[in-house]
């Protein structure tokens, strides 16, 4: 009997193949999942990609145009602006918007999100005012913007429609937090009990029809909160809260 | 008192691992130097992984972005820092790979500028010992073994496509690389 028929039969060893990369893009998804839950698993993935990694030392180094290096400074100047320096632009260009008839409840929510946010998400904030970040006209009565993360992701787009007061959130990009998904709240003024307004998730987009808040919810305040899948088990927020933002009178 | 460009590699080491501790301060002219010291190897493993220099430059970008956010993450009791930067750009590389599929036939064969001895000055960050124990657990593997798991390693390639490569039944390839890296995993762990 030779030695290799005398090995047993080797089953699958998702540490293994994760870090030796041979799995397809949801099978990855799965193992990064599993990571963030289970920390000797990733303990073992870990100990795969440094145990391979000296197979690196094999590639042939090459040298990349300049020009990248130049595109990381551009988003490292666009990260600045929307962490430190945005806040004051963006409220002066939200204002203008506002004058235009955008919604408070836009305003408020989207200067809050840049303020509160977790490490895991990153701050969302809409990207300073530039050619290519302003809240955009289309036609008169409708505005889109990106609710863009601090690596540069776009997380929402959010289409207000002026006429119809309404705003649309929808989803881009899957907020990258394992098996959680974000789901958004009205937090009642006076501390009673959060009201889930809906799951930012699965790409649909979500709804909201500004004009049904009545005086009473003037003073309520918006937060979006990383829940299981199909929402919060309870009933009330149980997960981080990423965004919150105060809901003015509309 | 040493002054100007490290001499060693364990000198080049530390001063890597002394400015990703600045990038995660939010040094952006030590993320400058992290990028002028590693941004070749780092562009030659997207390279070797996309076989496309635009997507490569893509995703060189997106690392370099991600270890600006990131840099606090990284523990230098854990792990060396070209280990964890390479492993980001491996990953980063092989999820862009997976979104937008292997264009044409690209050249996965012999990987003409693989060099099979001699690591290049980063290299030689990784612990050599590390190094040697890797070639000397693959060593021991059969060859068939070995090419699999070496292929899926540098060329980020699926089961499916190693299996169509080399024209065998996808549970072929799968015993072989499974059954390679228990072999791997007993000899690592020694």
């Amino acid at each position: 009997m030779s030695e290799r028929d005398a090995e047993p039969d080797a089953g699958p060893d998702p540490a293994a193949e994760y870090a030796l990369g041979v799995m397809d893009g949801a099978e990855r998804r799965a193992v990064e999942r599993r990571m963030r839950q289970d920390g000797p698993f990733a303990a073992r993935v870990a100990w795969w990609q440094e145990r391979l990694a000296p197979l690196n030392s094999q590639i042939a180094p090459e040298n990349p145009p300049a020009e990248v290096w130049q595109r990381v400074e551009a988003d490292l100047d666009r990260i600045a602006r929307v962490r430190d320096g945005a806040r004051d632009q963006r409220i002066e260009s939200l204002a203008r918007a506002a004058r235009r008839g955008v919604s408070p409840i836009w305003r408020t929510l989207a200067v809050a999100s840049s303020l509160l946010a977790v490490a895991s998400l990153g701050a969302i904030a809409i990207l300073a005012p530039g050619p290519a970040d302003n809240p955009a006209a289309i036609g008169n009565e409708t505005l889109t913007a990106r609710l863009t993360s601090d690596t540069g992701q776009t997380l929402f787009t959010v289409v207000l429609d002026l006429q119809a007061r309404t705003a649309t959130l929808v989803p881009v990009s899957t907020i990258d937090d394992g098996s959680r998904v974000p789901e958004l709240w009205l937090l009642p003024p006076g501390g009673a009990a959060p009201r889930s307004l809906g799951l930012l998730s699965e790409g649909r987009p979500l709804r909201l029809v500004l004009q049904g808040v009545s005086d009473e919810t003037a003073g309520s305040s918006l937060a979006i909160s990383l829940e299981p899948q199909g929402g919060s088990p309870t009933g009330a927020p149980t997960g981080p809260v990423v965004a919150t933002g105060a809901l003015d009178r509309i | 008192m040493r002054r100007g460009a490290p001499k060693t590699a364990d000198d080049r080491r530390e001063m890597l691992v002394q400015r990703m501790r600045d990038v995660a301060d939010g040094d952006r002219a030590a993320l400058h130097e992290v990028y002028e010291m590693t941004s070749a190897k780092l562009f030659g493993i997207c390279l070797r992984i996309l076989q496309d220099r635009p997507e490569a430059e893509d995703v060189l970008q997106d690392i370099f972005v991600t270890v600006w956010a990131r840099a606090s993450d990284f523990d230098a009791s854990r792990a060396s820092p070209i280990t964890w930067l390479s492993t980001i750009a491996r990953n980063r590389a092989i999820d862009r790979l997976r979104q937008i599929g292997r264009r044409g036939e690209a050249d996965w064969g012999d990987a003409p500028e693989m060099v099979a001895e001699t690591p290049d000055a980063l290299g030689q960050l990784e612990d050599e010992e590390d190094r040697q124990r890797l070639a000397a657990c693959l060593d021991d593997l059969d060859e068939r073994a070995r090419e699999a798991i070496r292929s899926a390693f540098f060329g980020g390639m699926t089961y499916q496509e190693l299996a169509s490569r080399g024209e065998m039944p996808l549970g072929t390839i799968k015993s072989i690389i499974r059954r390679g890296l228990m072999r791997l995993k007993g000899c690592l762990s020694q």
